[in-house]
């Protein structure tokens, strides 16, 4: 009884289905031809309502899937299908047939529309039947584990539309989503070679790619988009990249390609943007990266119009956009790097080779004006060769503004190219023998002329180029050595321009080489000023003593802390000079002045010793020359003589001497006890030089020879009030080769003591260590003021063991130190 | 009159019957009540509902009709957010054909299919977050509607409309009118056969102690028994997965099973129109055994 009851409810309810179904498949149809507005949504949601209540979910589920089946296959895809031409199917425009570029474009956006127009229709038709069928998504799908219907229509339209297969010949076949991919890369293509497209209609075409799930996901869930889309698109643009990478390169400059590439890679993102997906971007981008930068930079970097061509012609911009796209693939911008490396440290050599030839040039005829024949002069050649020193650091700093100028504008101040910069300019600064040397010359003739009628500022900029130099210098202790040089010289004979500014430029190094590096520097300043004191306090006490000689001599003194200046290279460089020094014999009245001042000294400081350096000083003598007729009757001929201390020495013998008498050079020795070289120079410079002769030789050359004969010049001539007689010893010049040698000699010296000091130093703090240790840790401290050689290091090492200071341990590698510290070598 | 001992035991299990009965209700109205109704949105919006003022759409249903408006129904209920904002409101049609006003914009639902309580009781729960279960009058018999008839055709519609929270309420409402007329029958079956005893054996004690305390025998007469309503309703208007009122129902019925199958007659006749409960009855039956 119960069981046929049953029975009996289901068949009632079958016939209700099959009217209802009819009923509701009207209206869908209605719905599909834009007709709903005579439908009411409350009856269509009641009958699918009673029907899923029914029992009868999945029988409506199926026959609304059927439904949209059938319509997309009869309708949708028929009308489609009407707009393929076969050139569009086979996507080959080879076989346009005379179609033009035009007409195809034309075709192709005409079935890109209309496929747009179905997708967006499909859409709107089932979110109303969805809406209808709002009981039996949540009722009987969500019970049996269905997919919405709506899912279930849009995944019909994949399958029923896109994947739909087309015969283009016998066996051959395409899908409808294969004409479409076509269409859109030919699309693009053209775009990309300049068309003008339909973007809106392609966006809507990869939005519904983009909405779909691919069919086959045996990989993960997977969008239409990427699998049957992108990948094609990211293939064909390599191919495309590939084609014009290689074009480019051949046909334009890199310039151009520079401005071309950032062009591409706009538009691309672009495209991403209005055409296709955001997610592609990336994907795009790195596809152009690839293909226009990454694989091609060093041919970019290498042709004739490349980096080296845009540094010679100062292409700053086309450099920046070169730094840009290498920086967009290489966050380390190896290629750039490399190539600026290259060109700085071509250029840097080619200075260095100019440094050098002119550094070869011999008395050669120089290339100064005429008007200046004491140029030709030895001093002349040495002038010229100061002129060439200077130059090249001038050159340097030249070549470090143009590539600071790069750098700043073109390389956007990036740090992995300043590094490399710093390492080529250091390398091919290092690699230049003088540059020490250069740039302790270009700093003493800016400190003697350079700075003259300079501001503050201009002045703070030229210590802080000769700074930046010194930064590159690898060997500290040359500079220093050349350094101290050069100022010794600029303090002792009062070349300096101004005595702050050689200050600030020992402060500066202070800060950038440390207080060891200037220690010397500072207490040569201070006996300068002590020196003044000293003058002035001694002036005091003659005057006080009341001695009103009026043909006093005045003194200017100096004294100078034995050890603290480098007096090797003025003359005191041996023993034996140093004997003859002692005995020079000075003029009564300045052996009287040399007496007092030590009398002076002694009192102040007891127990110090004097040493006199008549070779550094220098001397104002009032000279009164016979009168002689002129136009204007008769004048008395007064000059104010500016000479070295010998040259004041030997002025003085002929003051004595009758008028018309001579002495020989021999003569001249023995009454003065000058060193025979210092005492060539010396008359050189007071009988030889044009404008100076204020004595006469005989005979008269260039030379001065033991046995010529000297007297006063009564005759001597000068249109000015004051004189300075040139002396050759005067300025700072390059050296000679011998003197460069001997140089390297001492420098040499010091270091190895410095490489002792070192060494016994480290093995006092850390007692034992292996050979290897000891020397890497002894180049690590050093480093600071140069770069010893490990040859050198080692040989001091077994120097050390020789003098018994170290030991090897158990005769095996490691070292200890022995006995007590070597106090010796710290203080040499 | 002494009593005999089989009277004596008759009695006594008479007694015994109406104090279980008692403790049963008792121990309904100790229960706190389960029954908690949403705070009204607004007092003010609750006071539109079926208001003339601003409606702008009715809703009929069996010749009533109610002024609703449509921001608050369509921000409560998806179903007429879709049939008045979305595509259907604005449904294609092809632009030559003269068409005539749509509902949508006459602003007129007729809602005829379903029952004109539910209706409203949806309608007010919009614009309260609740409804009223009592004396409501059905449109066809002109009875009282028992609240545990009037709550399955609430849930009926919350589920046809998917209105969450009115389910839930609905449900809640509905085992509680369940329970609380079965248990209610229960008491008055054991008063009444404590009673006709008390008549019998002449215990007048018993009989006036009755009359007074529980005012037995003046008071009105019964509601007409609702069972066969309501598990015709439950069993024919919700989808089968959906468990919520069917265990209830079961559950109570299993729970009071001779309140239920009194009238024999009557329990058949309701498994014999309700296949799906007389299928759940007898897989209960396995499961918890014969009585």
């Amino acid at each position: 009884m119960a069981l046929h009851n049953f029975q009996g409810l289901n068949n009632g309810d079958e016939v209700d289905f099959e009217s209802t179904w009819e009923t509701l498949a009207a209206s869908f149809t209605q719905i599909h031809t834009k007709n709903a507005s005579l439908l009411s949504f409350e009856q269509l949601y009641r009958q699918a309502y009673k029907i899923v209540l029914k029992k009868k979910g999945d029988e409506l589920y199926k026959r609304v899937a059927s439904f949209e089946q059938d319509w997309l296959t009869e309708k949708i895809l028929a009308k489609l299908k009407g707009l393929l031409s076969n050139a569009l199917i086979s996507g080959n425009s080879a076989e346009t047939g005379g179609q033009t570029a035009n007409e195809r474009l034309a075709a192709g956006d005409r079935f890109l529309r209309e496929l747009k127009t179905a997708w967006e229709e499909h859409q709107l038709c089932m979110s109303m039947l969805t809406d209808v069928l709002m009981y039996m998504d949540r009722v009987y799908c969500t019970d049996h584990r269905q997919p919405s219907i709506y899912n279930t229509a849009m995944a019909l339209f994949r399958d029923c539309v896109l994947l739909s297969r087309i015969t283009t010949s016998e066996e051959q076949w395409v899908t409808m989503l294969g004409v479409l991919r076509n269409i859109i890369l030919e699309q693009i293509k053209m775009e990309r070679d300049g068309d003008i497209i339909d973007k809106h209609a392609i966006k809507a075409c990869i939005y519904m790619l983009e909405g779909l799930e691919a069919k086959d996901t045996s990989n993960g869930p997977e969008k239409l988009y990427s699998s049957a889309f992108e990948e094609d698109f990211i293939r064909t643009s390599h191919d495309f990249y590939k084609a014009e990478g290689e074009t480019l390169l051949r046909e334009s400059d890199a310039g151009t390609y520079c401005r071309h590439t950032k062009k591409r890679i706009d538009e691309e993102l672009d495209r991403c943007r209005s055409t296709l997906s955001d997610s592609t971007t990336s994907k795009i981008e790195r596809v152009v990266e690839d293909e226009l930068i990454r694989n091609r930079m060093n041919d970019l970097i290498e042709m004739d119009s490349g980096v080296k061509h845009m540094v010679d012609n100062e292409r700053l911009s086309d450099l920046g956009l070169i730094f840009d796209l290498n920086a967009r693939v290489d966050s380390k911008k190896t290629d750039l790097t490399k190539a600026v490396q290259r060109i700085v440290v071509a250029m840097g050599t080619a200075i260095n080779n100019a440094g050098a030839a002119a550094s070869q040039t011999q008395p050669a005829p120089a290339p100064e004006t005429d008007g200046d024949k004491a140029k030709t002069t030895v001093a002349g050649v040495a002038n010229l060769l100061t002129v060439a020193a200077i130059k090249w650091v001038e050159d340097v700093l030249e070549l470090k503004d143009k590539f600071d100028n790069v750098w700043s504008t073109s390389f956007r101040s990036d740090q992995a190219l300043q590094t490399a910069l710093t390492r080529s300019f250091a390398e091919f600064i290092n690699a230049f023998a003088r540059s020490s040397e250069n740039i302790s010359l270009f700093i003493d003739d800016n400190m003697k002329k350079g700075i003259k009628g300079k501001t503050e500022y201009e002045i703070d900029v030229v210590l802080e180029k000769a700074i930046t130099l010194l930064r590159y210098i690898q060997d500290k202790d040359m500079f220093d050595r050349y350094y101290k040089r050069h100022l010794t010289k600029r303090l002792l004979m009062g070349k300096s321009l101004s005595t702050d500014v050689e200050k600030q430029m020992v402060s500066r190094m202070k800060i950038e080489l440390g207080n060891n590096f200037t220690l010397k520097m500072e207490s040569m300043f201070k006996d300068m000023t002590l020196s003044e004191e000293l003058t002035a306090g001694y002036k005091e006490h003659v005057t006080k003593r009341g001695d009103p000689d009026p043909r006093r001599v005045d003194l200017d003194i100096k004294v100078l802390t034995s050890m603290t200046w480098p007096l090797e290279g003025m003359g005191a460089s041996s023993e034996s000079d140093e004997d003859a020094r002692m005995k020079t014999i000075y003029p009564p009245a300045i052996e009287r002045l040399k007496m007092g001042f030590e009398k002076y000294y002694s009192e102040k400081h007891s127990g110090r010793k004097l040493t006199w350096l008549a070779n550094m000083g220098t001397a104002d003598i009032r000279a009164t020359f016979p009168k002689v007729p002129s136009k204007n009757g008769t004048i008395v001929r007064k000059h104010e003589l500016n000479v070295s201390t010998y040259g004041m020495i030997v002025l003085l013998l002929f003051n004595d001497l009758p008028s018309g008498e001579s002495l020989n050079f021999e003569d001249v020795q023995s009454r003065t006890n000058i060193p025979t070289n210092e005492l060539i120079r010396t008359l050189q410079s007071v009988a030889v030089s044009p404008k100076t002769r204020i004595l006469v030789k005989e005979p008269m050359s260039k030379d001065v020879k033991p046995t010529d004969r000297f007297s006063f010049n009564e005759s001597f001539e000068s249109k000015f009030a004051k004189i300075k007689v040139l002396s050759i010893t005067s300025g700072n010049k390059v050296e000679g080769d011998r003197e460069r040698k001997e140089t390297e000699k001492k420098n040499n010296e010091s270091r190895n003591h410095n490489i002792e000091a070192a060494v016994v130093r480290i093995m006092k703090q850390r007692k034992e260590l292996s050979h290897q240790q000891l020397v890497s840790e002894t180049l690590t401290q050093l480093a600071s003021q140069f770069k010893p050689d490990v040859v050198m290091i080692k040989k001091r090492i077994e120097s050390l063991i020789e003098r018994e200071y170290l030991d090897h341990i158990d005769g095996g590698d490691s070292l200890r130190p022995l006995g007590p510290p070597a106090v010796r070598i710290e203080s040499p | 009159m002494p009593l005999t001992p089989a009277e004596k035991a008759e009695l006594k299990a008479a007694t015994n019957t109406l104090e279980h009965a008692i403790q049963c209700r008792d121990a309904l109205e100790d229960r706190p009540s389960q029954v908690v109704d949403h705070q009204p949105l607004e007092q003010g919006l609750g006071s539109m509902f079926d208001n003339p003022r601003y409606s702008d759409l009715v809703v009929t249903c069996s010749g009533r009709a109610f002024k609703v408006h449509k921001t608050v129904v369509c921000s409560q209920s998806k179903w007429f957010a879709k049939k008045l904002l979305g595509p259907w409101a604005s449904a294609p049609c092809k632009p030559d054909i003269n068409t005539p006003a749509k509902e949508a914009e006459s602003g007129v639902i007729d809602l005829d299919a379903d029952d004109p309580n539910a209706v409203e009781a949806m309608l007010r729960f919009y614009y309260t977050s609740s409804y009223n279960e009592d004396d409501k009058i059905d449109a066809e018999s002109g009875a009282v509607v028992p609240p545990a008839l009037l709550n399955a055709q609430v849930y009926t519609i919350a589920d046809k409309y998917n209105i969450l929270e009115l389910k839930n309420l609905s449900k809640t409402k509905f085992k509680l009118a369940v329970v609380t007329s079965l248990t209610n029958d229960g008491l008055q079956d054991a008063l009444a056969k404590l009673y006709i005893l008390a008549n019998r054996y002449n215990i007048v004690e018993l009989r006036t102690l009755m009359e007074t305390e529980y005012a037995f025998g003046t008071a009105t007469p019964q509601a007409p028994c609702t069972f066969h309503d309501v598990v015709a309703e439950v069993y024919s208007s919700t989808p089968t997965a959906d468990r919520g009122l069917r265990d209830i129902v079961l559950t109570a019925t299993m729970d009071n099973i001779e309140v239920v199958s009194r009238d024999r007659g009557g329990f058949r006749k309701t498994l014999e129109n309700n296949p799906d409960f007389a299928a759940d009855v007898t897989e209960a039956v396995l499961t918890r055994g014969l009585i």
